[in-house]
């Protein structure tokens, strides 16, 4: 078991956005945590990678409690999150985007006398051929289109080299073909890295498509949780999704 | 003993004048930097502007009974007058994103120091003025065995009404209260059809009008001259954060202690209270930077 | 778009040529110029590095400090202090300026990292001026408002020239330092943080932590120009680390470009070049130079070198459109 949580909980005021929720993440998995508007996913995201503390409840990661830890521990203990709205450096041009990443990674963020510009490089132009964009590396990010722009915080998520990532709505603003693409992307580095990936999703396709397991949170709790078929068929699931497509 | 007690009281009373000029010129600055988000460094030039407009004025109505008074008032609408116009033709232009805008704001109102220093010397000389009290209050009270000059009450009494003022202003009437909304949230502001753009401007204005209006009052007080900008400008900063951004009551305490430590610390440690102030500004800025009453930063 | 070979090295000479020109005259200036024109120059070159290193924390790292002078005052002064009152020689009192100027950085860095926007401006200039205050009202120590005068010096910098060329080689060195930590790992870190501080974050870098190391290395180099300010003026006052000097490497930063490795040395070029310049004709230089920096933040928002930039910019790209209606023309 790669990642737990116990009781986690946390409100915001008088709403409670998680609330008690334990869900456990086994090693390998493409684990999807899906829900309606304001089930409380972004919020129990936002808890796992560190940017909220709760206000009970503990996380824990190969059995270490990372509950309290501040972000970048997080990401040095081997969790690497991209954000809904893709996080990137706009003015570096794209092959930056991702040196930057390796810079810290590889333990060269400290590094003052040596020049950047030769440093890391193939490894850079590896993780830019794993996301499709070393033809647009000279760009800067900022001119990216939107799918683009996801593909390259993949890409800059990789760079972390790490073991569990959590992807927060991967494929948000794509067209059907960016999204095809990008779930293959996903399968693929998972087995060639042997990652293993949490991610919330809206698109119904993608859930199905890629999940080896589903947790279904409603108004802040934890109402299904187990294998695709298993949740397809759950009546409560049916219920709260009134109205959407399970595909 | 009782030499001490006068002794303290002496103090309190010099404390609390210098501490209400503060606020005068303080509130003006805790709005603007509560409501537009900017750090008006020419904040202590609109106050020595207004001093010196002031003395303008008084030098061509001295023959006039109440010339001081009405000095005062048309210094500060002068004052209130050149905000409308810096604000207008400089800040607006720089109400883009964060950082960037605030870095803009920061230089344009430090350029305007330089500017308005110029503009002094060229008009009135690198002379010191000074303006005599007016004749209501040339006098002096006594109380507790010390002898005050009833000006320096007149002044913090002065000071107490436009803090009642002001509150009144912010809390008891629409604008006010549309005022105090943008401190929040300016976009929920102009997400309610209020047109922020000007709300922005009135606020500048009187803050501007307020550093002029102090300028007028405190000028009996002292000389006037080039350096006064500089000097009050960082107590400014001090009171402002010391008491909260955008919070009026927050400003008024924040000068009370400001004032007050000045005056009780040059009895104790003269060389060193400019810096304990300058300890304190820090110390809140390190530890709880949204000050006494501020919004939560 | 395929640029010839002649092409390719004319743009790369346009791109560095201001540079290169200021390094020429720089080497060769006192067969060039009087004397009159070596002391700017020394002055330049201090200004210059101080702007520098205010520019590693605002230009690369997004952060502006206001009080950059404080750090500049304490390497002035642990110089003059060790000239008067030791017999330590210069070869020590230098190291020694940047040793004091680095431990007091790392305290008062250390509180102030952890705020940005106003509230890191504010917080800077506020320690700066405790600093000023100090050393203005400590008489018995450093003679406070008097300033310390008649600073002795080795021999060999009697002569203007040979003071010269010690400003230039030590002050040259200092900034061939600073480039290499600009464009080092580190300093991609830095810029990492100033677009994007959370993507940085969980990236796995701790921002303080950073932020604080970016502090004092700016902090030291200005603690070194003050040494060599020191060594150069040989004389110190507190005046120069009041706060409104502190504004001086913001101006010259702003005007040569905050984006430009170069453009804070620019910028004190010509700062100081106008500044002596006016002032041989009148007195009211800071109304020129607030009326220029107001058209420049206004106008010019990435600086002088900035605008280089894009007219060579313009230039390549009207020349490549020649070149692609020439080869239409086949």
């Amino acid at each position: 078991m790669l990642l737990q949580t116990q009781a986690l909980t946390k409100s915001f005021g008088r709403l409670i956005a998680v609330n008690e929720i334990d869900i456990e993440v086994q090693k390998g998995d493409l684990h999807a945590i899906i829900g309606p508007n304001g089930a409380g996913k972004s919020t129990f995201f936002n808890l796992l990678s560190g940017l909220l503390k709760p206000d009970s409840g503990k996380i824990f990661y190969r059995k270490e409690e990372i509950t309290k830890l501040p972000p970048h521990r997080i990401c040095q203990m081997g969790i690497s999150k991209s954000f809904q709205v893709a996080s990137i450096y706009p003015l570096l041009s794209v092959f930056e985007n991702v040196q930057g990443a390796l810079f810290s990674t590889k333990g060269k963020s400290l590094s003052f006398f040596s020049s950047a510009k030769k440093i890391l490089v193939k490894e850079t132009y590896r993780i830019l051929e794993n996301v499709e964009l070393v033809d647009k590396a000279d760009i800067p990010g900022g001119e990216l289109s939107q799918g683009d722009r996801k593909q390259l915080e993949l890409g800059i998520v990789l760079a972390n080299e790490p073991e569990l990532l959590l992807l927060d709505e991967p494929t948000a603003g794509m067209s059907p073909e960016e999204t095809t693409g990008t779930m293959e992307l996903i399968k693929r580095m998972r087995n060639e890295r042997d990652l293993t990936i949490i991610f919330t999703e809206h698109d119904m396709s993608v859930v199905f498509g890629m999940a080896t397991r589903i947790s279904v949170l409603h108004q802040g709790s934890l109402i299904a949780d187990g294998e695709p078929e298993k949740v397809r068929a759950d009546e409560k699931v049916h219920k709260i999704y009134l109205g959407e497509e399970a595909n | 003993m009782e030499d001490l007690v006068s002794l303290i009281f002496a103090q309190f009373l010099s404390g609390l004048t210098r501490s209400m000029v503060l606020f005068l010129v303080a509130s003006g600055l805790s709005l603007i930097f509560g409501v537009l988000s900017v750090l008006n460094f020419a904040h202590g030039t609109l106050y020595m502007l207004g001093a010196f407009v002031c003395f303008q004025f008084w030098n061509a109505l001295m023959n006039v009974g109440v010339g001081f008074w009405i000095s005062v008032i048309l210094a500060a609408i002068v004052i209130g007058l050149l905000g409308f116009i810096i604000e207008i033709t400089l800040i607006r232009r720089t109400y883009t994103g964060l950082q960037l805008g605030h870095t803009q704001q920061l230089l344009l109102t430090y350029a305007l120091t330089l500017i308005a220093m110029d503009v002094v010397r060229l008009v009135w000389g690198g002379r010191f003025y000074s303006i005599p009290r007016p004749d209501i209050f040339s006098g002096s009270v006594s109380a507790l065995g010390v002898q005050f000059p009833s000006y320096q009450l007149f002044v913090i009494f002065f000071g107490f009404i436009i803090y009642f003022g002001l509150w009144l202003l912010l809390f008891r009437t629409k604008l006010g209260c549309i005022i105090r909304a943008a401190v929040f949230s300016r976009d929920m502001v102009a997400a309610l059809g209020i047109p922020i753009k000007w709300i922005y401007t009135l606020v500048f204005i009187i803050g501007a009008f307020l550093a002029g209006l102090a300028g007028g009052i405190a000028a009996p007080l002292g000389t006037i001259s080039v350096g006064m900008d500089h000097s009050i400008l960082i107590e400014c900063f001090a009171v402002v954060i010391i008491g909260g951004v955008g919070n009026v009551t927050g400003t008024l305490l924040g000068a009370l202690i400001v004032g007050l430590v000045h005056a009780f610390g040059i009895l104790v440690l003269p060389q060193l209270t400019i810096a304990f102030i300058f300890l304190i500004l820090a110390i809140v800025l390190i530890v709880r930077p949204s000050g006494l009453l501020g919004v939560e930063v | 778009m395929m640029l010839s070979s002649s092409n390719r090295w004319t743009t790369l000479l346009l791109d560095k040529l201001p540079l290169i020109l200021l390094i020429l005259i720089a080497l060769f200036l006192p067969l060039l110029f009087s004397e009159y024109y070596l002391l700017l120059t020394g002055y330049i070159l201090i200004a210059a590095l101080l702007a520098q290193s205010f520019n590693l924390m605002f230009g690369f790292m997004g952060k502006l400090s206001f009080g950059h002078a404080g750090y500049f005052g304490i390497g002035a002064y642990t110089v003059a202090l060790i000239a008067t009152n030791t017999k330590i020689p210069l070869l020590f009192s230098i190291p020694a300026a940047i040793i004091v100027t680095g431990i007091i950085a790392t305290i008062i860095g250390f509180f102030c990292v952890r705020r940005s926007g106003y509230y890191f401006a504010i917080l800077t200039m506020a320690f700066s001026q405790l600093l000023f205050v100090i050393v203005y009202k400590w008489y018995g120590f450093t003679h406070g408002d008097d300033g310390i005068h008649a600073i002795p010096v080795p021999t060999f910098l009697d002569s203007s020239v040979a003071q010269y060329y010690f400003n230039l080689v030590l002050i040259g060195i200092a900034m061939a330092i600073l480039w290499k930590i600009t464009f080092s790992p580190f300093g991609y870190i830095l810029r990492c943080m100033r677009d994007n501080p959370v993507r940085t974050e969980f990236n796995g870098i701790k921002l303080t932590r950073y932020q604080l190391i970016a502090f004092v290395i700016a902090a030291l180099f200005a603690g070194f120009a003050g040494a060599i300010f020191t060594i150069f003026n040989r004389a110190v006052t507190p005046g120069i680390m009041d706060w409104t000097r502190s504004a001086d490497p913001v101006i010259m930063t702003v005007i040569g470009g905050q984006f430009s490795f170069f453009g804070p040395l620019i910028g004190a070029v010509i700062f100081l070049f106008l500044q002596s310049y006016i002032l041989g004709y009148t007195i009211f230089w800071p109304i020129i130079i607030g009326s220029i920096l107001v058209i420049v933040v206004l106008f010019l928002p990435e600086g002088v070198t900035g605008l280089y930039q894009k007219i060579l910019k313009a230039i390549k790209q009207k020349h490549q459109d020649k070149t692609k209606s020439e080869l239409n023309k086949y």
